[in-house]
Formats: C-alpha cells, sequence, structure tokens
C-alpha cells in the first residue's frame, strides 16, 4: 500500500468537498469551496511517473458556479461531469475542441484543456448536496437542502419528477446498480427506497441514525455493486458511531460497520467486487453474514464488497464484507473531516478529499484487497441473482402508443430549444456531410478565419495582447431608430464546434445535449448577417420611441410617465369620489413635442411612415384696441409623410396624448377635450368633453379608441358606428391595492393603459401588476402579479416564440420589479405553488386570447401534473379537452349546444389534446393508464366525426380583429407539433401517412441510440479493465 | 452557466488626455445563442462616496448573439468634468465596465483609474482651478477586477428557477479578500433603468 497527499490539489486553500474519479482513470474532478470545480491529470498522481510537468497537472478550472461546489460526479461513460452547489443548479461539464481559456481579470493561466458547461439543471430551491448518475447514464438523481430529490432527464434536462417524503434535508442520493430503486438519506434520520418505475416510496426505513447527534454536511450512502446492500451514515449505535447496512429486500438494517469516533459522513463500495486468490491465505473467520449469493462455491472463491468509509473523526477506514474488521485504518491523514471518496476504474486505488482542503490517494495491491473480478463475472453475478439486468432499467412501456408519444414528447421539448439555433438538427444528424457542405462556405472566409485565428492566438497570450496594436476589429455601428447604438461584433476565431471529442476514441451522438447543441460553425458566421438584416428590418418597422405594442398600424402617444389614482375620503371629494393626479412628466414636458407614427402596412414596406406632430406654441396675440397683449397658447398639430405635410391644425390649450392608426387620429388635450380626425384632418366630430385630462389613449387596428382621463375614468369607443363600447372607472383597482401597500392608502400608480391584442383595456399598475378588463364580465382581472414567488415557473416565460406574447411581458416585467426589492429569503415550493401559478397562467393567457401563450402554459401545466402524477386534475383538463361523451357531442354538433365549444382561442380542442397534451403526459409513465384511456376515447371521436368537419363558423369564441392571423400564425407555427402527429386518423390523409413514417424512423434512431449506448458503456467498462 | 465568457478587454490608447475618448476592445465567447442583444455600458465613477456622481458615459447594444468568439470596440465619450466635483477630478477613481442581458447584469469589469498632471510642475503644486486639458488620465488596465452575477440566460426553460429574479446573493468577486475594494465596487445589484418608487 502506497499513500501520498498531493499538495498541489487544492481549492485557493479551502474546503474540498467532492472528489470523483473519471470511470476511464484518466481524469479526476474535485469541488470546493471556492465555488470552482477543478479536473486534474490521474498521470500526476500516478506513482510511476512523478515527475510530469507540473503544468500539466491542473487539467481545467470551471467557474460556472456561483456557491460552493458540494458534489462532483463524473458519468459512467466519462464524457460529461456533473457537479451541484450552493447557488441551487447543477452544471453538466463537457470537454470541448480547442485549447482552453481562462477567466478574463483572473489572473490564472488558460487551461490546458477546454472544459465548458453544456447543461444547467434548475429547479432546486435550495443547496444541491449530492448527486449521482444512474447506471446506464439516462438519469440524474440530486438531493438538495429544500427537502427533495429531483430526477433529471439528462438527454432533454428536464427535471422529470421531485421526490418529496423526506421531512429535512436530503443529503445523500444514491442508485442501485441493478436499476429498480434509488436510496437517499436525509436529517431527518431516515433512509428512503424510491422505484425507479413509477417514483413510488418503496421503504421508509428507521434505524440506527435515531439516536445519532449532531449535524454532518453529508449523507453520502452508498450501493454496493452487487446490489444487494446499502451503507448508510451517520448511525449511532453507542459507545460508537456506526455505518449501517440495509439489506435489499427487507430493507432492515443488517448489520453496522462500528467504530469511528464521530459520524461518518461518506460510504464508497469500490465498483468491483474481489475474490481471494487460491494461493493467498483462507479467511479463517467468517461473519455471520455472507453477500446473500449461493454458497456452493468455495468459501475462499466466494466474492466480497470492499468499502471505504470517511468520518468526521479524520479517518479512513476501508472493510471488506468478508471480514467483520477494517482491513484499513487511516489516520492522521486530514485535519478536518473526510467528506468524499472515490474508488479508481482499476479498483485498487482510493481518493479522498477533507474540509481541511487537502485530498489523498491510497493505492493497494492485489494481496492487500484481493483479486478484482472482471466486469463479465460481476455481471455474470448480478444476472443469476437478479435476472437480465437489461430491460428493466426502466418501468414497462404498456401500449405501443405511450412510445410514440414518448418520443413526441421529447422532440416538442427538443424543438423548443432547437428553435433559437440555426441550422442545429442536420449538424446532429450528420456530422460529417455537414463539414463538407461548410467545407465550401468556409473558403470564402478563409481570411477572416485565419485572422481570427491570430487572434485567439493572442488572447491566450496574455502577454503579447496588451501591447500588441490590435488589428482593426471590423465591426459594423449603427443607430437603431430609438437613438440607441448597437455594434455588430466581429467573429473571431473557432466558434464552438458541435462535434464532440469522444472519449473513447469512438465518436458518436451519444446523449446529444440540447443545449450543448448551439449550432456548427456557420451559425456563428454566416446567420449573422441574415439574423442581423431580420432583426435590423424589424428594428426599422417597429422600434420607435412612442410606439410600443403595435408597431404596424397604429401609434399612441402620452406625455405622462404615470398616473396617480388616490381615493379621497368622501367629505373632501366635491364632485366625485376620485381624484387623479399626474405625478411624474408634466412638468418636464411642457415644452416637449409629442410625435407618433403610424406605419400603413397595406400599402407596402417602402412607404414611408405617416407621422402625426404636436408642438407647443406660443402666439403673442395684438389684439386691436386692447390694453396688453395677451399670449394664446396653442398646439400646432401636423401630419406629415417623410417630410412633407400632409395636413396641420391648432388647437387650443396643450395637447397631453396622441393616437392614431390608418383610419383616424385622436388627440387630447390638458383641458379635457379629445378631437378625433379623420384619416385626411378633418374634424370628424364636434370635440368630445371628457371632464379631465386625458392620460392615456390607445386605438386598435380599426376603429376602437380608449382614453383614460386625469380622474380615472375609462371609455372604450368605436368610433365607426359611434359608440361607446365601455365606461368605467379605474376606481376598483384602488380598493383592491389598498391592502398591499398601506403606507400609502388608496393610491395607485398607473404606469401603461392600452387595449390587449385582443382589443380589452390593460391597465399597468407601478407595482407591475397588470388588470384586463373583461367586456363580458364587466370587471377588471388580475392578469399578472407576483403572488407566486417561489413557483418553481415563475420567470419562465419565454420572449422566444416570434412576436413576444402579450402576457409574458407583463410576467417580465413583474419579475424585474421584484427583483428590484430589497429582501430576499429562501422560500421553498412544495409543488402547491408552481401549481397555483401555472393555472392562474393559464386562466391570465385565456382572458388576454394569447393563442400561442395559452398553448405554452397548457402544455407547461399538463408537464407540470404528469410530473407530480396528479391524475384528478389531468383527467379534468382532458375532459375538458375532450368534450361530452360521444352521443351527446354529435347532438352537439346538429343544434346549439352552450355547455361545450370545441374550440379554445380558435383552435380546435381536439388537436390541442392530441398533438400537445397527450404527449405531455406521455412524460411519466405513471400516468400511462390515464393516457390510454384518453387516447382510446379521442380516437372513438375522430372515427365518429366525419374527417371533413371543418371548423364551422371559423372562431366562434372570437369577436374582435387580431386573432384569426395568430390563428394562421399557430397553425403554421411549431415545427414540430405538426410533423409529429401519432396514430389518429387526421384530416389531411397524406400528412399523417407522412407522419407515420417519421415517426418510424424517428423510433429506430431511438433504438440504435441505445445500441450505442449500451456498446459504448461496454466499451468504456472494457477500456477500464 | 453563463451564456457569456469575457476572454479579453484591451485598453487601447492608454493613457492618454482627461478629455480624449475612451476605447475598449473587448473580446467574449458564447456558448449558447441568445435572442436579445447584450448591453454594454461603461460608467465613470465620479466621486467613491457618492453614487449620483456616476456617469454613463456609453450604452450599446451588440448583438446578434451567436454561438462563437466575437471581438468589438467599444468607444465613449470622456466624462463631463462640469458634473464631478472639482476635488475628486484629481486622483484615483474608478470606471466600470458593465454586461447585462435583459436588464440583468451579469458581469462586472471594474478598473482603477488615475487622473493627473502630466506636467511634472503642475503635479508639485495644482493650480486651484483645474486645468482640465492638461489632466492625463491612466487606467490601470492590467489589474481589471471582475465580478460575475447569476442570472437566468434562458427563462424559457420550463425549469428556470428564481434566479434570475434573486438579487445576486453573494456575488463571486475573484479577488476576494481585497477588502478595501468594496468601497469602491460596490457589489450591488444591477440597478434599475427607470426607478419606479412604490407608491
Amino acid at each position: 500500500m502506497i499513500a501520498e497527499k498531493p499538495v498541489w490539489v487544492k481549492h485557493e486553500g479551502l474546503q474540498i468537498f467532492s472528489i470523483d474519479v473519471q470511470p476511464n482513470g484518466e481524469r479526476f474532478a474535485t469541488g470546493g469551496g471556492d465555488h470552482k470545480v477543478r479536473i486534474w491529470n490521474m498521470k500526476s498522481v500516478d506513482t510511476d511517473l512523478q515527475n510530469l510537468d507540473p503544468k500539466e497537472r491542473l487539467l481545467a478550472t470551471l467557474r460556472d458556479h456561483f456557491g460552493s461546489v458540494n458534489c462532483v460526479r463524473w458519468a459512467k461513460h466519462g464524457r460529461y461531469v456533473a457537479s451541484g452547489s450552493d447557488d441551487q443548479v447543477i452544471q453538466i461539464h463537457e470537454r470541448k475542441p480547442g485549447s482552453g481559456t481562462t477567466e478574463f481579470g483572473s489572473g490564472e493561466p488558460p487551461d490546458v484543456e477546454n472544459w465548458k458547461a453544456v447543461m444547467t439543471l434548475r429547479g432546486h430551491t435550495a443547496d444541491v448536496v449530492d448527486i449521482n448518475w444512474s447506471p446506464d447514464d439516462s438519469m440524474l438523481a440530486s438531493g438538495s437542502l429544500d427537502n427533495t430529490v429531483h430526477i433529471w432527464n439528462m438527454r432533454s434536462g428536464i427535471c422529470t419528477t421531485v421526490l418529496r417524503a423526506h421531512l429535512s434535508l436530503v443529503k445523500g442520493v444514491t442508485w442501485d446498480p441493478i436499476g429498480t430503486f434509488i436510496a437517499s438519506q436525509s436529517d431527518d434520520k431516515t433512509v428512503i427506497i424510491w422505484r425507479t418505475s413509477d417514483w413510488s416510496l418503496a421503504h421508509r426505513t428507521v434505524g440506527h441514525w435515531e439516536k445519532s447527534l449532531g449535524s454532518t454536511f453529508f449523507r453520502r450512502l452508498g450501493w454496493s455493486p452487487c446490489g444487494h446492500f446499502i451503507t448508510t451514515t451517520h448511525g449511532y449505535q453507542k459507545p460508537r458511531h456506526s455505518a449501517p447496512v440495509l439489506e435489499r429486500g427487507e430493507w432492515s438494517a443488517a448489520f453496522d460497520f462500528l467504530g469511528h469516533n464521530a459520524p461518518i459522513i461518506v460510504v464508497k463500495f469500490n465498483h468491483s467486487m474481489f475474490k481471494r486468490t487460491t494461493s493467498s491465505a483462507p479467511e479463517t473467520k467468517r461473519a455471520g453474514w455472507s453477500n446473500g449469493t449461493s454458497k456452493s462455491g468455495g468459501k475462499d472463491l466466494q466474492p466480497y464488497n470492499v468499502i471505504a468509509i470517511g468520518s468526521q473523526d479524520r479517518t479512513i477506514t476501508v472493510w471488506t464484507t468478508a471480514s467483520p474488521r477494517p482491513l484499513f485504518v487511516a489516520k492522521h491523514f486530514f485535519g478536518q473531516s473526510v467528506v468524499d471518496l472515490s474508488w479508481s476504474p482499476d479498483g485498487y486505488s482510493l481518493f479522498a478529499c477533507s474540509l481541511d482542503g487537502t485530498v489523498a490517494m491510497i493505492h493497494f495491491n492485489p494481496t492487500e484487497l484481493g483479486v478484482r473480478l472482471t466486469d463479465n463475472e460481476l455481471e455474470e453475478l448480478k444476472k443469476n441473482r437478479y435476472g437480465d439486468v437489461r430491460g428493466r432499467q426502466a418501468n414497462l412501456v404498456e401500449s405501443p402508443a405511450q412510445l410514440l408519444l414518448e418520443t413526441v414528447s421529447t422532440k416538442l421539448s427538443g424543438s423548443k430549444r432547437a428553435a433559437s439555433d440555426v441550422q442545429q438538427n442536420q449538424v446532429i444528424t450528420k456530422p460529417s456531410v455537414n463539414v463538407e457542405n461548410t467545407a465550401k462556405k468556409r473558403k470564402s472566409q478563409v481570411d477572416d478565419r485565419n485572422k481570427g485565428a491570430e487572434a485567439t492566438g493572442d488572447t491566450l497570450n496574455k502577454a503579447s495582447t496588451s501591447n500588441r496594436v490590435s488589428n482593426p476589429v471590423n465591426q459594423k455601428v449603427y443607430r437603431r431608430p430609438d437613438g440607441r447604438k448597437r455594434i455588430i461584433p466581429e467573429a473571431v476565431g473557432v466558434p464552438q464546434q458541435e462535434n464532440n471529442i469522444a472519449v473513447n476514441g469512438q465518436s458518436h451522438n451519444f446523449l446529444p445535449a440540447p443545449s450543448a447543441a448551439p449550432g456548427n460553425r456557420d451559425s456563428g458566421d454566416t446567420p449573422v448577417e441574415t439574423s442581423n438584416r431580420d432583426s435590423s428590418m424589424k428594428e426599422i418597422m417597429g422600434r420607435n420611441p412612442d410606439l410600443k405594442e403595435r408597431p404596424r398600424i397604429t401609434a399612441r402617444a402620452t406625455i405622462t410617465e404615470s398616473l396617480v389614482i388616490e381615493k379621497v375620503p368622501g367629505t373632501s371629494g366635491n364632485d366625485g369620489i376620485l381624484n387623479v393626479e399626474q405625478s411624474v412628466g408634466i412638468k418636464g414636458s411642457s415644452s416637449t413635442d409629442l410625435l407618433i407614427r403610424v406605419f400603413d402596412w397595406k400599402e407596402g414596406e417602402t412607404t414611408a411612415p405617416v407621422c402625426l406632430e404636436a408642438c407647443p406654441k406660443e402666439h403673442a396675440l395684438d389684439t386691436v384696441g386692447a390694453v396688453s397683449t395677451s399670449m394664446i397658447k396653442e398646439t400646432e398639430i401636423s401630419c406629415k409623410r417623410s417630410g412633407e405635410t400632409l395636413w396641420s391644425d391648432r388647437i387650443m390649450g396643450r395637447v397631453t396624448v396622441l393616437a392614431g392608426n390608418p383610419n383616424f387620429w385622436a388627440v387630447g388635450c390638458e383641458d379635457g377635450s379629445l378631437q378625433v380626425y379623420t384619416k385626411c384632418g378633418r374634424r370628424a366630430m364636434p370635440t368630445m368633453m371628457m371632464g379631465s385630462a386625458a392620460t392615456f389613449i390607445d386605438s386598435d387596428d380599426s376603429w376602437k379608441l380608449l382614453l383614460v382621463t386625469r380622474k380615472g375614468s375609462i371609455y372604450v369607443w368605436d368610433l365607426f358606428n359611434r359608440k361607446c363600447i365601455l365606461h368605467d372607472s379605474l376606481a376598483s383597482l384602488v380598493s383592491s391595492d389598498t391592502k398591499l401597500s398601506s403606507t400609502v392608502a388608496g393610491t395607485i400608480k398607473v404606469i401603461s393603459v392600452k387595449l390587449s391584442k385582443s382589443g380589452s383595456p390593460l391597465v399597468v399598475l407601478a407595482t407591475r401588476h397588470a388588470f384586463l378588463f373583461d367586456t363580458s364580465l364587466m370587471c377588471w382581472l388580475r392578469v399578472a402579479d407576483d403572488c407566486f414567488p417561489s413557483s418553481n415557473f415563475s420567470s419562465s416565460w419565454n420572449l422566444g416564440s416570434a412576436p413576444c406574447g402579450e402576457l409574458a411581458g407583463l410576467q417580465v416585467d413583474v419579475r424585474k420589479y421584484m427583483a428590484r426589492k430589497p429582501g430576499w429569503n429562501r422560500i421553498t415550493d412544495d409543488g402547491m405553488q408552481t401549481r397555483a401559478h401555472l393555472e392562474s397562467q393559464l386562466a391570465s393567457s385565456l382572458a388576454l386570447e394569447s393563442p400561442s401563450e395559452y398553448r405554452q402554459c397548457l402544455l407547461a401545466y399538463v408537464r407540470f401534473l404528469a410530473r407530480e402524477a396528479d391524475e384528478s386534475r389531468l383527467r379534468e383538463v382532458c375532459e375538458s379537452f375532450l368534450g361530452p361523451p360521444t352521443g351527446m357531442a354529435e347532438a352537439a354538433t346538429s343544434d346549439t349546444n352552450l355547455s361545450w365549444d370545441p374550440y379554445v382561442l380558435g383552435v380546435k380542442k381536439h388537436k390541442l389534446l392530441r398533438n400537445d397534451i397527450l404527449p405531455a403526459m406521455a412524460s411519466n409513465r405513471k400516468v400511462q393508464r390515464l393516457l390510454n384511456e384518453f387516447m382510446d376515447l379521442l380516437s372513438e371521436y375522430e372515427n365518429t366525426e366525419p374527417a371533413d368537419a371543418i371548423p364551422k363558423g371559423s372562431a366562434p369564441t372570437i369577436d374582435c380583429g387580431g386573432v384569426p392571423s395568430s390563428l394562421d400564425q399557430m397553425d403554421s407555427d411549431p415545427p414540430a407539433v405538426t410533423a409529429t402527429t401519432p396514430l389518429t386518423i387526421d384530416n389531411e390523409k397524406q400528412v399523417s401517412l407522412g407522419n407515420s413514417a417519421a415517426l418510424e424512423t424517428g423510433i429506430v434512431c431511438e433504438e440504435t441510440g441505445s445500441e450505442d449506448q449500451e456498446k459504448h458503456d461496454q466499451n468504456s467498462r472494457d477500456q477500464g479493465s | 452557466m453563463s451564456a457569456i465568457n469575457i476572454t479579453n478587454v484591451t485598453v487601447l490608447d492608454n493613457p492618454a488626455p482627461f478629455v480624449s475618448p475612451f476605447q475598449f476592445e473587448i473580446s467574449y465567447e458564447c456558448l449558447n445563442s441568445l435572442k436579445d442583444d447584450l448591453e454594454w455600458k461603461l460608467i465613470y465613477v465620479g466621486s467613491a462616496e457618492d453614487e449620483t456622481y456616476d456617469q454613463t458615459l456609453e450604452s450599446v447594444l451588440v448583438g446578434p448573439v451567436n454561438v462563437g468568439n466575437y471581438r468589438f470596440v467599444l468607444q465613449a465619450d470622456p466624462p463631463d468634468p462640469s458634473k464631478i466635483r472639482e476635488e475628486d477630478i484629481i486622483g484615483v477613481t474608478v470606471l466600470l465596465l458593465t454586461c447585462s442581458y435583459m436588464g440583468q447584469e451579469f458581469l462586472r469589469v471594474g478598473y482603477y483609474v488615475n487622473n493627473d498632471y502630466e506636467d511634472e510642475q503642475l503635479r508639485e503644486e495644482p493650480p486651484t482651478k483645474v486645468l482640465i486639458d492638461k489632466v492625463q488620465r491612466n487606467i490601470l488596465s492590467d489589474k481589471p477586477r471582475v465580478t460575475k452575477f447569476p442570472i437566468n440566460f434562458h427563462p424559457e426553460d420550463e425549469q428556470a428557477a428564481t434566479t434570475a429574479a434573486d438579487p445576486p446573493p453573494e456575488p463571486t468577486d475573484e479577488q476576494a479578500g481585497v477588502n478595501g475594494e468594496s468601497q469602491v465596487l460596490p457589489d450591488q445589484p444591477p440597478k434599475p433603468e427607470e426607478s419606479p418608487q412604490e407608491s
């Protein structure tokens, strides 16, 4: 036995919380209190190669965490290393081609190897303490101080399951090598065994942990490679601390490893089993227990496990399950608690790390531990005991439909990310072809790239960079219409490549991490042009200082930034309860010109926008015969198109708001008058008197005009029919808000009022709470608020799907606003809040009539329910989308049955059910019975409905414009959805044919993938041995 | 995981007269494409004691943000000396280069800046009224202080945690241990762009 302590393995002198050896034995990783993960060269600790160049020792430093790194674990295939941290996230790192970089400003030399974070797993609401990969690397389990265990799907990076049964901090997780269970240990002094088939609780074990005292950093329990034992940590049996061992099946404490003087923090089984050679001295003493294997073989040849135990008493002990006494005790290695252990792949070296910031390696030889069983022997042993392991890894699928839907659901989640990357898919499927393709394109950019290569060389070489006269940077700068400067940077060097470094000299697309697929080098270079053209186009069209929401054909402008509505006690109010005051903006803006632009989309893109401008003018009016000259305040209104004045007018008083669209213009004045002009500037109506100054104004695409006055009255008119659609007041918002802000009771600040895309008034307060007026309910609905701070779903609204969703915008505002507030506390979500949040989001998006957001939210909600296996809710959702039983449905189609509408926001409910809800449900097999039930029901419906049952009365629920266009968009929007119609008979026959073919190939790919994976596993194991 | 890593910042044209524009050549690598532009800001700290003397010299949007390595030159006007207290012009102050994504600041590079007269005689006997044209500005470009803040670059991820909204709990200061620094490089959460106080 040789022991060593490499002093150069350190994390700036801070604690090292975790250590793990790469399964191919080339590297080992450490995680420490300095928030970093470090990857070290195994050669540098090899007993033979002590004189390795010190620069080659540390291969990489990963600085992606914002908290102490508590756990690092390599995947079994060795390509990824996962790290869990106090910052609540898990990062997955992978080696990328190219040379390593350093962090700017760190002053450290560049890394030897280029390791980069490729995936971030977010979901825990407290420190992640322990993580472990599943035996087949398809999943990752993580234990956290939020009392949960999360199970992550490592293909998609999505959390598939949250295990909640522990009553206190979860500090250790371990996988059954057979794949049937996982075990977790918690500060609640229990160990829970979970079934991986449906994630139910198999057994909660109370045992020798009950009497344990004191707290420990970790409770890293371990599962023996034979699958028979779980050795747990932090037990106590008077007078010693112990590591209680549970036996498979009974899950009861079988025996304890006794002897440590302080709590046991970590146990680690050797990856293999060992046996005595015939030559070695036969073990005379036998313990009363054995491995549970058949005792037919000679006792000496019976394989046993080797286990290392690390404790707070600073010692490490190594035991075999063939002897009741430790084989080896390592004292005085560390100054503080041992917190993590790892065995080398050959099984003869043990790595340990400690809170004192050091690591130690202990190398054994076969005479000490015995002879290692080969992988085949171990497999054979497991096979004899548990049957063929393959096939029982996961829970069984009960119907082929489940499989189909699962592929659909993975595609769905994948496509979400793919959308942002250009040409990603081709890259994944055919890397080699792609190289050829790109080669041509590259030629044109050769010069550029050479320059770039130089540049990266330089950046790596710090000394030369700082002094070098840099070659001119080829960047493009322009001003956006809103006056902001935008730079398109110059691309330098080699962008991140898709081709990943093969671990064992074998390159294939095993387990592609979706977020790790950032597109090929083309997406780094060429799309710069195209996407830029896109966005600049959009900006020219869309971004103008004063128009925000509806850039194309309408515009509005208001002077006031905000509006305060105060609820004054009834006695003091003279004419009403409401008194509206403008708080900001009015004084500064007295001289400001108002300007709006309206783009008439119909006339083509080339036409310049029509601008309406209001400039205050002061005239000294000489009245003949008057004693003095009086100043008359007037505002000149002028309408221009590219410099040429179309019409102009003068209004008395100061203009506060402007609005316009291709049909009309509206000008509101300080004195409470409102003037409406026709397109050509005729005064369409006599001046309308509002009683107080207009503060917010908005118009839709056609004839609707919204106005909010200073006193908080809100009007919506249909100017075409000269009708008032709505007259209400913001008063109800005041009362609803009083309780929240007790300091200034009865006051609200309004920051914006506008018409939502669905044509209803939408008010946003300074608190960023948003309210929508429902014209059928005739009351205000709160559609965005901050009631769910700890929801996992918070801030999850994307701005991605082409036109940024309306609700999303509101949500983001709320989040941003909340973020500024001081006071941040860790709130643990028990799932209730997330659910409530999703439900309210769903209802809000329905109220806003935002179909794409509705769909998105529905998906998330169903996925959440599926994950939680909330069958009753899922059933209700499905039923609401399915409609009344078939017989009734037929009756309903014939006459007007109001009870069930087959459309929601213009989308057929059945289509949503078939394309979105059911695939989303497929993510958890626990609900597959329910899924099958609805699959059957749905297909029944679609059989009864004639195939050409064209949408009757196309948009039944919608009364105003705007939505039909988004309807089209829905249909053409996400490519994956339409391409993955499973099973059932679709309306368009060809499509469904093509689809089924696509699906089949999809499955084939899947299978080859898994074969690859097995091969790969096999290989890595062989390599290891 | 930060989608953007800054790989190098070269201070061009340094030292330079106080009244000449700033020039930074910024190189960064992007690991995941982002939908929105990055916003880079250059802030001149006018007074160590009072934040209100901070001057935002330049704010530019850089994009599109695609995977790869990029560089650009950020040019900014010099600070307006009339907005700096007379006694604060000469001496050491701080220049902040920040980068934000969708209103969330995730990176901050701080440089010490020394302003002094080039002329030996002026340096020894500074005139009562600052001769701004004679002041030389020297950025200590080899000692950047880099601070990162955790933000969520992909808020559409279903698993998105609350990280994006939380004020950075413990910003990592790469040169932890330099305590005196906290005064000049306050680790504050990103400043709101507009700050409507709650009523």
